[in-house]
């Protein structure tokens, strides 16, 4: 496909497609604005994918916010080779975690029918997407090295142009199709937001950082032990 | 409605569990049955997915960047051929040669020092033998064999101009200065007589490392949460030897 078309006008209709669904979504279905929880059903797979998943991807996808958004002061934090492979393992360990994560909450949609059963069409479509952008991520960092650097000279420029409605494509077209491809489905993820759980990005409770704690009391009746022969064989009728 | 057929769904399976087992709703063997399945799951996955992408990626480069590739090539053949017949000129290669800063080239080449225009370090996609403990990038060949390749005038040029597709777009306003180009022809006629090396490998292990600390730092701060609110009180209760009445 034409890359003007690819690098250009996609990433633009995609942005604009996903402003106007994310308006749209906030003002007739705001209640919606959220990512469905299915901790009530499913709790203990849950805390391997989605914990990995989080601490993984948002740090990775922050370093890829800063070298575009601070990108001198990315150039200077990269411009002595420690420091560039202290950051590039962190990035790569993370990258690791955030992998492990989507793929065990993607398992655990797949083999819990009560999570299967409330997974709907745009969560498998958000999760494989996202499998495959973090396995493209994964593998770029380690095929082509040294990512962070040379993402400040390429996709920096060409996002920068994108932004200031000035495009140009140049810098990026000459790569591995591995890192436009990941340039690609990057757009194509931000084009879901609005169609997808992913708009929880934007309703995340940030103010809980920050309000007074809260104290839970459990009120429980107190059951002194019971006498040897009855305890233990398992037969016992559940807490009313 | 996904949510309310899920939740029809779901109360469906649980009282289908509860029926064929005589016990409670996930239940402790459930869960490890499951975790060993989704383990296993999530390996096959994960090599799939690769497989699946990656490989037709690599063929999609091959084939698209052809042309580009054969450009490459020209624009090599072309300097390799330009080389010998420069050579004639020896006094005004060395001399210009003697003039360059081999530690200061090192240091362009990391990055150090900043390319004085603006440019990336050539650290950024290339790597020479032996200059920092994990190696320069792959993104771009391995420069170590660069100097006996192009030799004392054909390299300079190269460096010049930087006539490749890749390194067109990120150079073209930004050129070495002619005091850059020396001190990188110093550095990389230094570094001619090593052996190239790849070491994808020494990333790769120190990378795994921290991601298991990393999940094992994950395991040991959520240590103590909340894992269950009635499962915990039912086994409690069950420890107990039943509930009373």
């Amino acid at each position: 496909m034409d890359d003007s078309i690819l690098f250009v006008m996609f990433p633009y209709c995609a942005v604009i497609l996903a402003v106007i669904g994310g308006v749209y979504r906030y003002y007739a279905d705001r209640f919606s604005y959220s990512s469905l929880s299915s901790q009530l059903l499913e709790n203990r797979t849950l805390f391997w994918g989605a914990i990995p998943w989080h601490y993984g991807i948002v740090p990775v996808l922050l370093a890829h916010l800063a070298a575009l958004i601070v990108p001198g002061w990315w150039g200077v934090l990269l411009g002595d080779p420690i420091r560039l492979a202290v950051l590039e393992l962190a990035g790569m360990s993370l990258g690791f975690m955030a992998l492990a994560g989507i793929v065990i909450l993607i398992a655990r949609r797949l083999l819990h029918p009560r999570v299967r059963a409330v997974t709907s069409v745009m969560d498998w479509l958000l999760t494989a997407l996202l499998l495959l952008q973090v396995s493209l991520g994964v593998h770029i960092a380690f095929t082509y090295r040294w990512g962070s650097l040379w993402y400040h000279h390429t996709a920096v420029p060409w996002l920068r142009s994108l932004a200031t409605l000035l495009p140009d494509a140049a810098p990026i077209v000459h790569l591995p199709a591995a890192v436009r491809a990941h340039m690609v489905i990057g757009f194509v993820i931000i084009l879901l937001f609005p169609f997808t759980r992913l708009a929880h990005v934007f309703s995340f409770p940030l103010r809980y950082l920050w309000r007074p704690w809260q104290i839970v009391l459990w009120n429980r009746r107190f059951h002194p032990r019971r006498q040897k022969g009855r305890a233990g064989n398992g037969n016992h009728e559940p807490a009313p | 409605m996904p949510s309310v057929l899920g939740l029809r769904r779901f109360q469906k399976d649980t009282d289908s569990t509860s029926a064929e087992t005589g016990a409670l709703p996930g239940a402790k063997e459930r869960h490890m049955d499951r975790a060993g399945h989704a383990l296993l799951f999530a390996v096959a996955m994960e090599i799939a997915v690769l497989c699946a992408t990656i490989c037709p990626l690599y063929a999609l480069d091959e084939a698209a960047s052809a042309g580009e590739g054969s450009q490459v090539d020209a624009v090599i053949a072309y300097l390799e051929e330009r080389a010998p017949e420069q050579s004639a000129m020896p006094v005004a290669a060395s001399t210009e040669l003697a003039r360059g800063d081999f530690r200061r080239g090192i240091k362009l080449f990391t990055g150090i020092i900043s390319l004085q225009k603006g440019g990336a370090p050539c650290y950024a996609c290339h790597t020479v033998s032996g200059i920092a403990p994990l190696g320069g990038g792959s993104l771009g060949p391995d420069l170590t064999g660069i100097y006996a390749r192009f030799g004392a005038t054909g390299l300079p040029p190269v460096l010049a101009t930087l006539p490749f597709p890749t390194m067109q777009p990120i150079y073209r306003t930004r050129l070495l200065t002619s005091r850059e180009q020396r001190d990188l022809v110093a550095f990389f006629s230094a570094v001619a007589g090593r052996t190239p090396v790849d070491c994808p490998s020494r990333m790769v292990v120190p990378a795994v490392a921290g991601f298991l600390l990393l999940f094992a730092v994950v395991g040991v701060v959520w240590r103590r949460r909340l894992r269950s609110v009635r499962r915990a009180l039912v086994e409690e209760m069950t420890r107990q030897g039943g509930v009373d009445g």
